[in-house]
């Protein structure tokens, strides 16, 4: 692991008094604050914060990745324009998506699923979400993952939700989480 | 003053998925002032075996073209169900 900084931290030990730039764990510094910076401390790839102290053992209690921005879902076989928008957090491997879905009107009798998720889906696709709005007014729909990694709105007796089911001209807002593959 | 505007996709990742791989593309937008970033946001998508690469950049696309083989996009597309 590699700590950046830009001196000044340790100033009141002299083991580290003309660092400046680079510590390394192999130094093993005793570090009991880092005082507030004006810098980020950054870490190479597939590093991070190591919690293997604790119980357990492995790459399971390593804190390396951090990530928020948009997406752009996409519906499966559906033959409208639908507007849309979606954001997303990933922290460690879970990853926390929400978004917009409008339908155009268009008539479709398929499976309301939608792709283009942000990171691909680990397997087993165990993750699920919650509709949060539907100005369509169908109430009775589950937000689970398919075996393609895609997330599938279905009925609480699992029967497919379709486009046409969820309101051709509907706006659903929805939120889910799943472990990133 | 000057303000630049630039996107790059700054991560390309080939992921596994058994019988096929996906490509996981994160693109940045980056904002910059007199040559010194000030911001910069992240978009994500997934390219799958069947997505129109004429559509991605030309580094997504390549290696895109490269992953989906005949026997990848015909195990996806074979696994193309509606149902769980």
């Amino acid at each position: 692991m590699t700590i950046k900084q830009i001196g000044g931290i340790f100033g009141r030990n002299p083991a580290f008094n003309e660092v400046g730039g680079t510590l390394t764990t192999a130094a093993q510094p005793n570090i009991t604050s880092l005082g507030t910076q004006s810098s980020d401390l950054a870490f190479a790839s597939g590093n991070g914060i190591d919690f293997s102290a604790t119980s357990g053992a492995g790459t399971s209690e390593l804190f390396d990745d951090y990530e928020e921005g948009t997406w752009t879902p996409t519906l499966n076989a559906y033959d409208g324009t639908p507007t849309v928008s979606g954001y997303y957090v990933k922290i460690g491997q879970m990853v926390y998506i929400e978004c917009s879905i409008t339908l155009d009107g268009t008539s479709d009798a398929s499976g309301y699923i939608i792709k283009s998720l942000p990171f691909s889906v680990a397997s087993p696709e165990l993750g699920g979400g919650a509709i949060n709005n539907n100005t369509g007014g169908e109430a009775d729909i589950m937000v689970g993952y398919d075996v393609n990694g895609r997330i599938r709105l279905s009925t609480s007796s699992n029967g497919n939700q379709t486009y046409n089911s969820i309101g051709v001209s509907s706006t659903i807002k929805l939120n889910a989480q799943y472990r990133a593959a | 003053m000057a303000l630049t505007k630039t996107t790059v996709n700054d991560k390309i990742e080939v992921i596994n998925q058994g019988d096929w791989s996906v490509v996981q593309v994160r693109t940045a937008t980056i904002i910059a002032e007199d040559g010194v970033e000030i911001s910069r946001n992240f978009h994500r998508h997934v390219v799958t075996p069947d997505a129109d690469l004429t559509a991605e950049d030309a580094d997504v696309a390549d290696i895109a073209a490269a992953v989906f083989i005949d026997a990848a996009k015909a195990a996806y597309a074979a696994a193309q169900i509606d149902h769980v």
